[in-house]
């Protein structure tokens, strides 16, 4: 059955339904500017932003000519001033030239007359549309077959601010914009290395997204670089209005609860992540970017391990994987000893507990789904509801959670401190992605603690590792370091150890230079007295 | 070939050290004392000694065709019909020691904790874990048992650690009571258990380091020999041959004897876990070595259409023929032995001889 299911998918594979319409248009250009402004103005329609200004320019002989640009994508200014005025006044100065004609005014309008950096030439319909819709203004001359694309483009933005998702307390705290190009140069302005590379793809044909694959080409593994463009190079979709859109369709394990590709706002992190041979893909229109490759430790890890000092780097880092077991096996560990194996807990708190359950309706394992249940919505309706009514929301998720549930019988204190505490340390664990893998895994775990006790949580804790090694990211094990053991990473996941003695890059993403620093940085002060001995 | 995976040194020494251990140790150290008494331990040493040898002499026939697992090459050596009739015994031998290790899995945890638990959904959990594991494939295998592997040494040192106030070295005298006999006797049960280093004919191939494959072979036989030494030592120490002759797993109720400070107390959940991972993952080797070996001797391009048909099998047959745990305990103290070593001592060491007198080797 299910081989026939399989081979049955893999028949439909690669076959679309009917071609996605490509591109929009395909039709060349005339020499006519009249066709040319007809053709326009058919396939923008009468949208009231879009303009379309004829005028004339002499160059010689008087040749007709239009600008077509959407307002509020360009540069007003730059636009009076470098393209009509020079076109219709500078250009109208200058001498007559010895030989006239269409081909010779095109040709000296885009050397002399534009003073504009970026020009590009469309050759056809559709280049020519694509650029006024994503902010260019286009140039029809008459007699011409070709039209210029000016770059003027500019819109309103939000500026760049603090990431609200991604705090931190000592570190570099300015975060990606919803601006490519901006989010290119927060990058470039980190790395000045001549070895940066951004890859431009155009992606979505409705949306026609710009997307850039970046990465150092002196360290990434090329192969890796070779399996994402080709990953990507295969997505054929109407839009892409998120890099989630992008990491839906190129990521590993489609039906892992675990992401195998990690996003961040922070260009300080992509840049750490670039340095060590990663790659970052930059949708324009979202502040979120995408790392590749990821493995599972690095979703429990801070960019503020490596900006405090690294004692206290090392024992967050410890407190955030104590945190991690706590958020997910907690409750399930609570109903598993409740209600299987008391022999476990010390005498005086197994009868405190017992004696608090005492009126308590539902077996324990209710009593903690319930909770977690509730949480669960008082955790949602606080993100969605709107501002205003946070006080309420807080004030209900008080009597809730907390004293009024247990003097009504509901539920008893040790659910309670157990959901709470599980609460707490879901909060600890800094990468929103996993934190939510954590709350479904959660729920699985208490059912099965239900069922089997702790012999139910230990089954699938194990399914869970063999889940967890069986995944790769790009070709690198999820796992790593420690499934395969990679000795010389696990000193900066076990501790992190100082920054001088981070003398290589993590060799499980096979960077091609493995080196990172000179091995001999730690500091060696001149010892007081000259480096003799204190008499 | 059925199988592409590739493997690390270390990854073959955690699989060769779980091929052997957990029932082992939770079966082997109550049927010595049974026979050598307080002499136990000394049975453990003799009985890493075999290991080692075995070891050995697994590697070094597995060496003489790094290419080949041994249902590809017994037919080279002993000719298409004597090795096809090997081959056939391999699998018998994988295919026996999982119906048995499948029992003693879920037997355990019905008999020290979950009483009123039916046997049938232990042995339903960890033949359906070690199912999908197997249809994942051997590096996911071996992913894990490289996780496990430092995880259980933590644990056992644990155990060693806070057992150390309640030792009485005194209860391992006299040594020699009964005369030396008694303690060669007493290895009996374990031979086979530790010539169960066999598989590692099966996962050769798929080294990655070919070179490092005898080492990590006799490591692992070290580990798991020292290990069953410390823990023999410290139970009898604690509570002298009598007792642990009794006990169903002495180092269960190793653990349920700590106490320290009346915090760290009855730690017999931590080897529950460790049994729990520990013993699914030997489900899950014998699992894959029966897939692959019969795979390969029937000329299947992959075991996957095996994996379904098998964990049916490896389901209901540990259900029915085994009827208690008395009787699981006296086959595996006296059948087990006879049936199945010639198997994995027997037959390597005449492959061994034949190849090598007939100058076979790749």
């Amino acid at each position: 059955m299910l081989w026939w299911l399989r081979k049955k998918s893999r028949r439909q594979r690669g076959q679309l339904e009917k071609p996605l319409e490509k591109g929009f248009w395909g039709k060349p250009l005339s020499p006519r500017l009249k066709t040319n402004i007809a053709q326009v103005k058919e396939l923008l329609g009468e949208s009231p932003d879009v303009v379309i200004r004829e005028f004339d320019l002499f160059w010689g002989q008087k040749v007709a000519a239009a600008l077509v640009y959407i307002d509020g994508l360009t540069e007003k200014k730059l636009l009076n001033e470098a393209l009509l005025k020079s076109l219709m006044f500078e250009a109208y100065q200058t001498k007559k030239p010895q030989r006239t004609g269409p081909r010779q005014t095109y040709l000296a309008v885009k050397r002399q007359a534009l003073s504009i950096a970026e020009i590009k030439e469309a050759q056809d319909l559709e280049e020519a549309i694509s650029g006024v819709l994503s902010g260019e203004v286009a140039l029809f001359l008459e007699g011409i077959p070709q039209a210029i694309l000016a770059g003027v483009r500019t819109w309103k933005e939000r500026a760049i601010t603090e990431s609200p998702a991604e705090t931190v307390i000592r570190g570099p705290r300015e975060s990606f914009t919803e601006n490519l190009a901006t989010n290119l140069t927060l990058l470039r302005r980190r790395l000045k290395s001549p070895h940066l590379r951004f890859e431009l793809l155009i992606l979505g044909t409705q949306t026609q997204t710009r997307t850039c694959l970046g990465y150092l080409q002196n360290l990434a593994n090329p192969e890796i670089v070779a399996e994402v463009r080709r990953r990507l190079s295969r997505i054929e979709t109407d839009s892409v209005l998120d890099s989630a859109y992008i990491e839906e369709f190129i990521e590993d394990a489609p039906f892992s609860l675990f992401p195998t590709i990690a996003h961040t706002e922070k260009p300080d992190h992509i840049a750490a992540g670039l340095l060590e041979g990663r790659m970052a893909i930059l949708v324009d229109g979202t502040p979120f970017v995408l790392s590749i490759p990821a493995v599972l430790f690095e979703f429990i890890q801070s960019p503020e391990d490596y900006y405090e000092r690294y004692p206290i780097g090392t024992l967050i880092r410890w407190m955030r994987y104590l945190s991690f077991f706590v958020a997910l096996f907690l409750p399930s560990f609570y109903i598993a000893v409740v209600t299987f194996h008391h022999e476990m807990l010390p005498d005086a708190l197994l009868f405190n507990i017992a004696g608090n359950r005492e009126g308590v309706p539902f077996p324990t394992f209710l009593e903690v789904l319930i909770m977690e249940g509730i949480f669960e919505v008082l955790r949602e309706a606080g993100i969605r509801m709107p501002r205003a009514l946070g006080q309420a929301i807080s004030i209900v998720g008080a009597l809730i959670l907390g004293e009024a549930a247990i003097r009504a019988g509901l539920v008893s204190p040790g659910a309670v401190i157990t959901v709470a505490t599980t609460a707490i340390a879901s909060f600890a664990v800094p990468v929103f992605a996993v934190a939510i893998s954590l709350r479904i895994l959660r729920f699985v775990f208490m059912i099965l603690a239900g069922i089997l006790g702790l012999f139910g949580i230990m089954f699938g804790a194990l399914a869970l590792l063999i889940h967890l090694v069986s995944l790769r990211s790009f070709g690198v094990p999820y796992f790593s370091p420690f499934a395969p053991l990679k000795k010389s990473e696990l000193k900066d996941i076990l501790v992190r150890v100082p920054r001088w003695a981070q003398k290589i890059r993590p060799p499980s993403l096979h960077p091609q230079d493995l080196q990172r620093q000179s091995p001999f940085l730690r500091s060696q002060p001149p010892k007081p007295g000259g480096g003799k001995k204190d008499a | 070939m059925p199988e592409a995976g590739k493997i690390s040194p270390g990854q073959l020494l955690a699989l060769l050290f779980f091929a052997v251990f957990p029932t082992s140790l939770v079966f082997l150290p109550g049927a010595a004392t049974k026979i050598a008494q307080q002499d136990s331990w000394l049975t453990f040493v003799l009985l890493t000694l075999w290991g080692m040898l075995s070891a050995s002499l697994q590697s070094t026939l597995a060496q003489r065709f790094p290419q080949k697992t041994i249902i590809q090459y017994a037919p080279l050596v002993l000719g298409k019909w004597l090795g096809k009739l090997a081959a056939f015994a391999v699998i018998f031998f994988f295919f026996t020691v999982n119906l048995f290790v499948i029992r003693q899995f879920a037997e355990f945890i019905v008999n020290t904790f979950m009483s009123r638990t039916p046997l049938a959904v232990f042995i339903f959990a960890s033949v359906v874990l070690s199912t999908w594991t197997v249809f994942l494939g051997l590096e996911v295998l071996a992913r894990a048992n490289e996780v496990l592997f430092p995880l259980t040494l933590f644990v056992l040192v644990f155990i060693f650690a806070f057992s150390l106030p309640d030792l009485d070295l005194k209860k391992l005298l006299p040594l020699f009571e009964n005369g030396p006999l008694p303690v060669v006797k007493s290895t009996y049960p374990g031979l086979l258990f530790f010539s169960e280093f066999f598989v590692v004919n099966l996962l050769f191939p798929f080294l990655n380091q070919p070179a490092q494959g005898q080492k990590t072979a006799l490591k692992a036989a070290a580990w798991v020999g020292i290990l069953h030494v410390l823990s023999t030592i410290t139970i009898l120490a604690v509570f002298g041959p009598a007792l642990t002759a009794r006990f169903l797993c002495p180092f269960l109720d190793l653990a349920r004897y700590i106490s320290l400070a009346g915090i760290v107390e009855r730690q017999e959940a931590l080897v529950a876990t460790v049994w729990v991972f520990a013993g699914v993952l030997k489900v899950t080797l014998y699992f894959y070595s029966t897939a692959l070996s019969l795979a390969q001797l029937l000329g299947l391009k992959s075991y996957h259409p095996l994996i379904f048909p098998l964990a049916a099998v490896f389901i209901f047959l540990p259900l029915f023929i085994f009827q208690s745990i008395p009787q699981l305990c006296t086959l595996l103290e006296e059948k087990t032995s006879p049936l199945l070593t010639p198997i994995s001592f027997g037959l390597p060491l005449l492959l061994l001889v034949a190849a090598a007198l007939r100058r076979q080797r790749e």
